[in-house]
């Protein structure tokens, strides 16, 4: 096992990274969809926890954007038809986008909305904006539908994935398991 | 005897309080009352858009002042509308029920220069509880102000009923702040001094 990446395969950070952005993406969903269901009160404490693990992803996104660019890229397959190869890049391209866009917006719509974003408590990001209730209700639009777009990207590159495991039984999914050489 | 008539004139004034003719200052729009409350952990400002203030207050004589000052709690702004009509609602403010918010204090003391400090009742929701509140009063570039800060605990007062009394995610304590613009309710600009016997005139 070995922590950085070759030009074949995925060291153990960048599959560290790779799958608990997803966890954390995950239960960012889920917080997000309890919300909308919950009372004023139980959203209070949800929105709070969703803001303070979506400064994590921020974080963790910005770690993993620094990790790629010191690390060899391992070649996508050789041998797969060009446009695989071509929406591989493209949804790849898209998720590290909205890995940072996702929580900006949603750091900027605190701003606005007057609503600061703790981080768990311990201390408080500065406000990006001047509270302006407009700007707020427009950032949480573009918030739900870049989320959107992130679940529709994910779908694509998740059953690629499956794809490629079961069905073309190639290591694709095998290079992101951590302790799975290929 | 000029010194003597001065002091017979002042005596009822500082024995009996204040002249009941005395004018309150008039208070500027320019005038603030904000807060500080925690939310999710993190602090964030509204404001109250209107309130009004009674102010009878001459630092030269603190103990003639009276402070009246009614909070209308419909007009809490935190620039965002679901929040505030949370804060509106039965659990919070309940403004429907109790529109006003009032402080009021008829006993001021020195507190140090241009400090003083009025001890009062602040009434919030059915909620009185005594209150010391400290402020300043500086006259500066031509305009006087009277202004200050205070933390409360928004649970002495009962706004935070059911899952709302909960502090880890609304916090306890609120800083209450006030920036009154003064201005003078006698046309000279000049406050006449209660020395001279006027005062009450």
């Amino acid at each position: 096992m070995h922590l950085r990446n070759t030009e074949t395969s995925f060291g153990l950070v960048s599959q560290l990274l790779h799958w608990l952005i997803a966890a954390l993406v995950l239960w960012q969903f889920v917080l997000a969809q309890l919300a909308g269901n919950a009372s004023l009160f139980e959203r209070l404490v949800l929105l709070g926890r969703h803001k303070s693990v979506g400064m994590t992803i921020l974080m963790l996104a910005v770690v993993r954007l620094l990790w790629k660019l010191v690390n060899p890229r391992p070649v996508i397959l050789p041998g797969l038809p060009r446009y695989h190869r071509a929406l591989a890049r493209l949804s790849h391209g898209l998720m590290y986008a909205l890995i940072f866009a996702l929580p900006l917006t949603g750091w900027l719509m605190s701003s606005a909305l007057n609503t600061p974003v703790s981080y768990f408590g311990f201390f408080t990001w500065p406000d990006l904006v001047e509270p302006q209730q407009e700007l707020g209700d427009l950032l949480a639009l573009v918030h739900a539908y870049l989320f959107m777009l992130l679940a529709g990207t994910i779908a694509v590159h998740a059953s690629a994935a499956l794809f490629h495991h079961f069905v073309v039984k190639d290591s694709v999914l095998r290079g992101m398991l951590p302790g799975m050489n290929r | 005897m000029r010194v003597c008539v001065a002091l017979v004139l002042l005596l009822p004034a500082t024995v009996f309080g204040q002249p009941e003719n005395d004018l309150p200052w008039q208070v500027h729009d320019d005038s603030s009352l904000e807060f500080v409350a925690v939310q999710q952990g993190a602090e964030f400002t509204g404001r109250f858009e209107q309130f009004e203030a009674t102010i009878r207050f001459d630092p030269a004589a603190p103990q003639l002042s009276s402070l009246a000052i009614a909070v209308v709690t419909d007009s809490v702004n935190t620039y965002y509308d679901d929040r505030d009509e949370v804060l509106r609602g039965p659990d919070l403010l309940n403004v429907e029920r109790w529109p006003e918010a009032t402080f009021s204090s008829d006993s001021v003391r020195v507190d140090g220069e241009s400090r003083f400090v009025a001890a009062g009742d602040l009434t919030i929701r059915d909620r009185t509880q005594p209150l010391a509140l400290p402020f300043s009063f500086e006259n500066r570039d031509g305009q006087t102000h009277l202004s200050g800060e205070i933390t409360i605990s928004r649970l002495d007062f009962g706004v935070g009923q059911g899952e709302w009394s909960n502090t880890e995610w609304v916090g306890a304590d609120v800083k209450i702040r006030f920036r009154l613009r003064l201005e003078s309710p006698y046309p000279a600009g000049e406050r006449p001094a209660r020395q001279d016997g006027e005062a009450s005139k």
